[in-house]
């Protein structure tokens, strides 16, 4: 990311991001940390890749913690991210990645609060697949999403919908696609029983 | 009768019209399978079995090979329109095709895309007709040891792909090699990280850490922007004839990339996942001025490409003269050879020497047919990037759940992909590269593998053994190449540092 660019970062979206870091990183050191000890109790063969790997991944965790740890107190004192250059990691403006617009603000932690309204349709997919199986549950989800997240006209979400079958269609009957089962109907539409239901 | 002589008799084998549209039936399915996230080669050969029996052997190689061939072509729709890879050698072109499609250059993108993957069949193909005749001494000369040393390599790759964050990216490729190493351990009887869970005794599949790792934070992204793929809400005018010359004009980059892929390919057992990446980060090593690479350079999307359809190419080496799968659909391939009647091994080379240059052409016409039907449909796929996000978004994320779906049908695929989408989308807003996550995942199983066993065959003598040495060098000139080169560079000369004075 050039200079120029960063003014938009301001230092709270800055100390955000290394705050989201910091938990990530805490995370992953407790992994390699439950991967080491796990380890312990592998046999020597099944033991030594995973030994080397979680004590390299504990070890680099723990230094790129310490040194967000150090760009928090650096940014606390009112340094800016380019001017705090870190020997492992280089200026924080590197590693924000070029793509996340700082002006819609989900950058670090807020990340969080703006994912979540997504991750729970992601839920709403899942919960409904489990219910009514793959193609009923695509049906009903896309229709709901796009009514109330893109407020799209019926016929555009009718257009979508065979849309869905078409390629959910393609995928299962020529191409020998699974689709997950639900609790109350099939992952597939089941041509047989609905020609017989239609009396063909 | 020689070698030119056999090639152009062979020519004439596969230009009969039935096996034409043998061969074009193979690409077309290949093309259809490449778009669909999580549908690989493997799915298609496999439907094509029960179909060969009985068949003309040319018209049912055609048939796999039209197949194999395209897969990696149409596999960059989805990689650059949707950010979501449509197969494991797709992984490495999402970091930049994607970029560049947020930035109103998905025609770009696509025309630099195929014209190289165009590129990267041929070399592939012209590599095997060569290699028909050579690749016997090659493949013997590679044990285990040398295996090992390319795995290192791969996984030095993390170091150059990490872009500017180094520590993060090696974390990164760590956690990426501890999650490859759950489930069943190669090197012993037991399993590994699977907490009583039955799901994880075969490990993870592949194909849920690429698709959630990077499908997942872009989707959300885009929603959480409420803008189209392309920011603009634009497409760049003309841009498939830019990027076709912009492929042609980058002629160095495409050869050393579909060499990396033909080498890589040639070699079995590691191909496939892991050529895109080595040639992404062989690429960005070369470059002059690195600083776009993951940002949208187009580089990044045509060194992947080429290398991916080369790699197609090579891998029939080993399959046709060795019967040695270097993949899942290279297997079901040979399983096709036998139901055609086909005796892989030396056979291939003397008895079969037709078949094998029927091959070859096989690649040389799917590669371009395939790459024609792209361009073409590239215009109006391109257009997808202009819909608004919220419009697509649904739909893709059905397509992934479906997608996930395939790989083992349980329902750990759904809450995997789930949990390793968050993982992704907190790693692309807390700035941690993902690229080393997925290099890292994929090395680890042959890391493990080859290294038990070339300890319990040689040792510590493997370290001396002349190809572990060149392979070795070869990794420290990729890694600290570029450093040196600096060095060099900034040395002033005694004019300069006379003018300074």
């Amino acid at each position: 990311m050039s200079e120029t660019q960063l003014p938009t970062i301001d230092a709270k979206t800055e100390r955000s991001v290394v705050r989201l870091r910091q938990i990530f990183t805490t995370a992953l050191l407790l992994l390699f940390t439950y991967g080491f000890l796990e380890a312990r109790g592998y046999s020597p063969d099944a033991g030594r890749l995973p030994m080397v790997v979680s004590t390299a991944g504990a070890l680099f965790a723990l230094i790129m913690l310490l040194g967000d740890l150090r760009l928090s107190a650096e940014l606390r004192r009112g340094a800016t991210a380019t001017q705090i250059h870190s020997p492992t990691e280089g200026a924080l403006s590197d590693v924000v990645p070029e793509d996340v617009q700082p002006e819609k603000e989900a950058l670090g932690l807020a990340c969080i609060a703006a994912g979540m309204r997504w991750f729970a349709w992601i839920a709403v997919l899942t919960a409904l697949v489990a219910l009514f199986g793959m193609l009923l549950a695509s049906l009903v989800f896309v229709a709901a999403f796009l009514k109330i997240e893109a407020k799209a006209s019926w016929r555009a979400i009718a257009i979508s919908m065979i849309g869905i079958v078409v390629v959910l269609g393609f995928g299962s009957y020529l191409v020998g696609m699974n689709l997950p089962d639900g609790l109350f109907f099939d992952g597939r539409l089941d041509i047989d029983m609905l020609a017989r239901t239609i009396g063909l | 009768m020689d070698i030119f002589e056999a090639g152009l008799n062979a020519l004439g084998v596969v230009l009969t019209f039935e096996r034409l549209a043998y061969m074009m039936l193979g690409v077309a399915i290949g093309l259809l399978l490449g778009v669909l996230p999580g549908l690989g080669g493997i799915v298609g050969v496999s439907l094509l079995l029960p179909f060969l029996y009985g068949m003309d052997p040319v018209s049912g190689v055609g048939l796999m090979v039209g197949l194999l061939a395209v897969g990696a072509t149409s596999d960059v729709f989805p990689a650059i329109m949707v950010g979501v890879p449509g197969s494991a050698g797709g992984q490495a072109t999402v970091v930049d095709g994607y970029p560049l499609a947020r930035a109103g250059q998905a025609e770009r993108a696509l025309g630099a895309t195929f014209t190289a993957s165009l590129l990267g069949g041929l070399i592939g193909a012209f590599s095997l007709f060569i290699l028909i005749f050579l690749g016997r001494p090659l493949i013997n000369a590679l044990q285990t040891p040398e295996l090992l040393m390319l795995c290192v390599l791969g996984l030095c790759m993390v170091a150059v792909l990490s872009q500017g964050a180094l520590v993060a990216g090696l974390v990164a490729g760590l956690f990426g090699m501890l999650l490859g190493l759950v489930g069943t351990a190669p090197a012993a009887a037991g399993y590994r990280y699977i907490e009583d869970t039955v799901y994880l005794r075969q490990g993870i599949p592949l194909t849920i850490v690429a698709i959630s790792v990077f499908a997942i934070p872009e989707i959300l992204q885009m929603l959480i922007e409420g803008k189209s793929i392309s920011r603009s809400g634009r497409l760049e005018g003309g841009g498939l004839l830019k990027g076709m010359r912009e492929a042609l004009g980058h002629k160095m980059l495409i050869l050393r990339s579909s060499i990396i892929g033909t080498v890589i390919g040639v070699l079995p057992g590691l191909g496939g996942a892991v050529v895109d990446w080595i040639a992404y980060a062989v690429a960005k090593r070369a470059a002059k001025d690195s600083s776009q690479f993951g940002k949208g350079d187009i580089r990044g999307v045509m060194a992947p490409e080429a290398a991916n359809n080369a790699d197609k190419c090579g891998a029939m080496v080993p399959t046709l003269f060795f019967g040695i799968p270097g993949s899942g659909t290279t297997a079901v391939i040979l399983v096709g050879f036998s139901i055609l009647g086909l005796q892989v091994g030396p056979d291939m080379l003397d008895k079969h020497l037709d078949i094998t240059l029927a091959t070859v052409w096989t690649l040389v016409i799917a590669n371009v047919a395939a790459v024609i039907v792209c361009l073409l449909a590239s215009k109006w796929i391109a257009r997808v990037s202009v819909i608004p996000g919220r419009w697509l978004a649904g739909f893709l994320l059905v397509l992934l759940v479906a997608a996930a779906w395939q790989t083992t049908n349980q329902w750990g695929d759904i809450w995997l992909f789930l949990v390793l989408g968050a993982v992704g989308y907190f790693m692309k807003h807390a700035g941690i590269p993902r690229p080393p996550v997925i290099i890292g995942f994929v090395l680890s199983a042959a890391t493990e593998r080859y290294l038990h066993v070339t300890t319990s065959l040689y040792g510590y003598d493997w370290l001396m053994r002349p190809g572990v040495i060149s392979i070795g060098l070869l990794t420290i000139a990729l890694l600290f190449g570029p450093v040196i080169r600096n060095a060099i560079k900034r040395k002033p000369t005694t004019k300069e540092r006379v003018e300074n004075v």
